[in-house]
């Protein structure tokens, strides 16, 4: 029962006129592909939300179609063109993914036009775990940073997805290769052992990354800011939540923003928000620097963020010469079983609370947020923060449990006459669409806790009834049509029993929501803060 | 330009003052809110609104009514210049005047 084993000595006796040792030169590279990749094999192509595989991307669109055919692509992300380029090319046949992003149109386009099988769309840990379960790839094609003759590997910043795909193929006796920004002859540290790693190509152009977690501290308004008053006050304080992720965007930079000035005044600093599981936000540099954070473990890298990180590595998860370690998967287990709170926001929610991101014409997956920002069924350790929340949910002659915190932020409008609270959301006209039996939605209602929007705060644990949650997410729903329909009369009813609860409500005077509570007001001011260690892109420079 | 005129019956009153206070600008996506109690009789409330976008008359009415209601006012008149704010930051401007006014 060593047929795998066999097989790999196999093939890699094929090629051995092709690589030196386990170097192969770029120019080789297609051919090593066509003669590594058997048809129908399962593949992935590294590619997550920023670090992306370009190079072997480009190779695998090479390859002659008579002889790599029908490919099963398995994804994190789907990001750049080349991942369906493939499919266009019939050399593959059949995708699973966990997030399609830039992609999201194109994807969608190919499948009203059946140019594409899709398996599943998956959330990350359910990505993860089939990598170890019925979706293993036969030959992974992975990027990092630097490698040395033998094939151990240093990622860099962006560590992210690398050890996970890799510990499934190697370990399944599939094939790795990677592609390296350079080949040294002593790599900075080992991030990969030779042992796992099959062929080191030196890439000619180094792997692509984005800056994906940078928010711009000017285009936070007032509103934001108003949400966020109340999102600190309201909820962080209220529960004493001490671990806790935030998702990306301007909703929850504005949190992380005021932390050093409101939740000062709140005298909140060392009680709450101490460890978190989170991208490097350029943002939460001014909580850092004022103390508030005792640990931060991050998904992926920031682009600009590695020198101030090389130097505050007493908060973050790092090697001894200061680099950023970063992962998915463990961040994603983090965040399910290991935190009080997540905190997102969304584009669209219906009066059951259920949201979702996609949208008629594009599907963009599902990412991570559904496993940060649900319920952890499994959890049994219990913190403050889940024994409040807990006890607030609990119907008298059912078994007590607790709960985690699952926060969505959602401004009424997206823009000018775009209401962000629906009757049915946009999804269930893409389930519709595809032929797929529900809609794709990103957080499930039942696991929403608190909605919290301009107009207030609804908390839907106290909710009683299915016809009560509906009734207090159109209280906060504003001038919707959504929100115009709400029973006034039940509405002042969650009023009076602290199920809705308004700025006045919680003590909030809004004219304190102004800009000057932005610890910082510009990507400039977090450079400064930073005391120059923050290296922005070019373009986020407005100086 | 629209121009619309709310006034609503109110059981409620304030200490008039001689006194009107301003809260925002006119600028895009802005609006500038001023309220004063001159000239209104103390069972009214009144909205005078100018803006820059048509056809939202019948959200302006609902943010006015809803306002009246939050504050329990009487005799104070709205005067409102919008240049397309959304009714998010409509609203939060009222509730800043309204805080200014020490209502």
């Amino acid at each position: 029962m060593n047929n795998k084993i066999d097989r790999k000595n196999k093939i890699l006796s094929s090629v051995s006129s092709i690589s030196h040792g386990k170097i192969v030169n770029a120019g080789d590279t297609v051919d090593l592909l066509e003669n590594i990749i058997k048809p129908g094999q399962r593949v992935c192509i590294e590619g997550d939300n920023q670090k992306q595989a370009v190079f072997l991307a480009k190779s695998l669109t090479l390859v002659d179609p008579d002889k790599v055919y029908d490919l099963h692509m398995i994804q994190a992300t789907v990001s750049i063109p080349e991942h369906l380029d493939l499919f266009d090319l019939g050399i593959a046949s059949k995708l699973d993914l966990a997030f399609s992003g830039r992609q999201s149109k194109r994807i969608s386009d190919m499948i009203s036009r059946k140019n594409i099988q899709i398996g599943s769309f998956l959330t990350y840990l359910e990505l993860y775990g089939r990598l170890y379960t019925d979706l293993t790839p036969d030959v992974a094609l992975i990027c990092a940073e630097e490698a040395d003759r033998n094939g151990n590997l240093f990622l860099g910043n962006n560590s992210e997805d690398t050890p996970s795909i890799v510990e499934a193929v190697a370990f399944s006796k599939g094939i790795v290769v990677v592609q390296v920004n350079k080949i040294v002859d002593k790599v900075v540290q080992v991030d990969i052992t030779e042992n796992l790693v099959d062929y080191i190509i030196e890439s000619p152009e180094p792997y692509n990354i984005d800056p994906l977690f940078t928010r711009d501290p000017a285009k936070i308004n007032e509103i934001k800011i108003l949400m966020a008053m109340m999102t600190l006050k309201g909820i962080y304080q209220k529960y004493g939540v001490e671990t806790i992720n935030h998702g990306v965007g301007f909703n929850t930079a504005a949190i992380e923003l005021i932390l050093p000035t409101y939740g000062n005044r709140l005298s909140l600093k060392g009680k709450i928000c101490k460890n978190w599981i989170l991208n490097p936000h350029p943002t939460m540099i001014p909580a850092i620097e004022d103390g508030w954070v005792e640990s931060i473990f991050s998904p992926g890298g920031e682009v600009g963020m590695e020198e101030y990180i090389r130097n505050r590595t007493d908060i973050f998860f790092t090697g001894i010469n200061g680099t950023l370690h970063s992962g998915r998967a463990s961040a994603q287990v983090g965040g399910h079983y290991g935190i009080d709170i997540f905190t997102g926001a969304t584009l669209q929610m219906d009066v059951y609370g259920n949201s979702s991101t996609a949208t008629k014409g594009r599907i963009s997956g599902f990412g991570g947020a559904p496993n940060f920002g649900c319920d952890n069924r499994g959890r049994r350790h219990e913190s403050p923060a889940m024994i409040k929340a807990g006890r607030e949910a609990a119907v008298p002659d059912r078994n007590f449990r607790g709960r985690k915190l699952v926060v969505q932020m959602i401004e009424t409008f997206q823009g000018a006459g775009s209401p962000s609270f629906v009757e049915e959301l946009d999804a269930s006209e893409v389930a519709k669409n595809m032929g797929i039996p529900n809609p794709p939605i990103m957080i499930y209602g039942d696991d929403v806790t608190h909605v919290v929007t301009e107009e207030g705060i609804a908390n839907l644990l106290l909710c009683r009834s299915l016809k009560e949650r509906e009734q207090a997410i159109r209280g906060v729903a504003g001038y919707t049509s959504v929100g115009l329909r709400r029973n006034k009369k039940k509405v002042k009813e969650l009023i009076d029993r602290k199920i809705i609860q308004r700025p006045s409500d919680l003590g909030i005077k809004v004219n304190e929501a102004s800009r000057d509570l932005l610890a910082a007001k510009s990507v400039r001011d977090l450079v400064t803060i930073s005391g120059g260690l923050y290296n922005p892109p070019v373009r986020f420079r407005e100086w | 330009m629209k121009h619309y005129k709310f006034t609503f019956d109110s059981k409620y009153s304030v200490l008039k003052n001689d006194r009107y206070i301003v809260v925002g600008t006119v600028s895009s996506g802005n609006l500038e809110v001023m309220i004063e109690a001159e000239k209104i009789e103390s069972n009214k409330v009144c909205f005078d609104i100018i803006t820059s976008v048509d056809g939202f008359k019948s959200i302006w009415k609902a943010v006015a009514k809803d306002i009246a209601e939050e504050l329990k006012i009487g005799g104070l008149l709205f005067s409102i210049n919008d240049f397309g704010a959304v009714p998010a930051v409509v609203k939060l401007r009222l509730r800043q005047a309204a805080e200014e006014y020490n209502l």
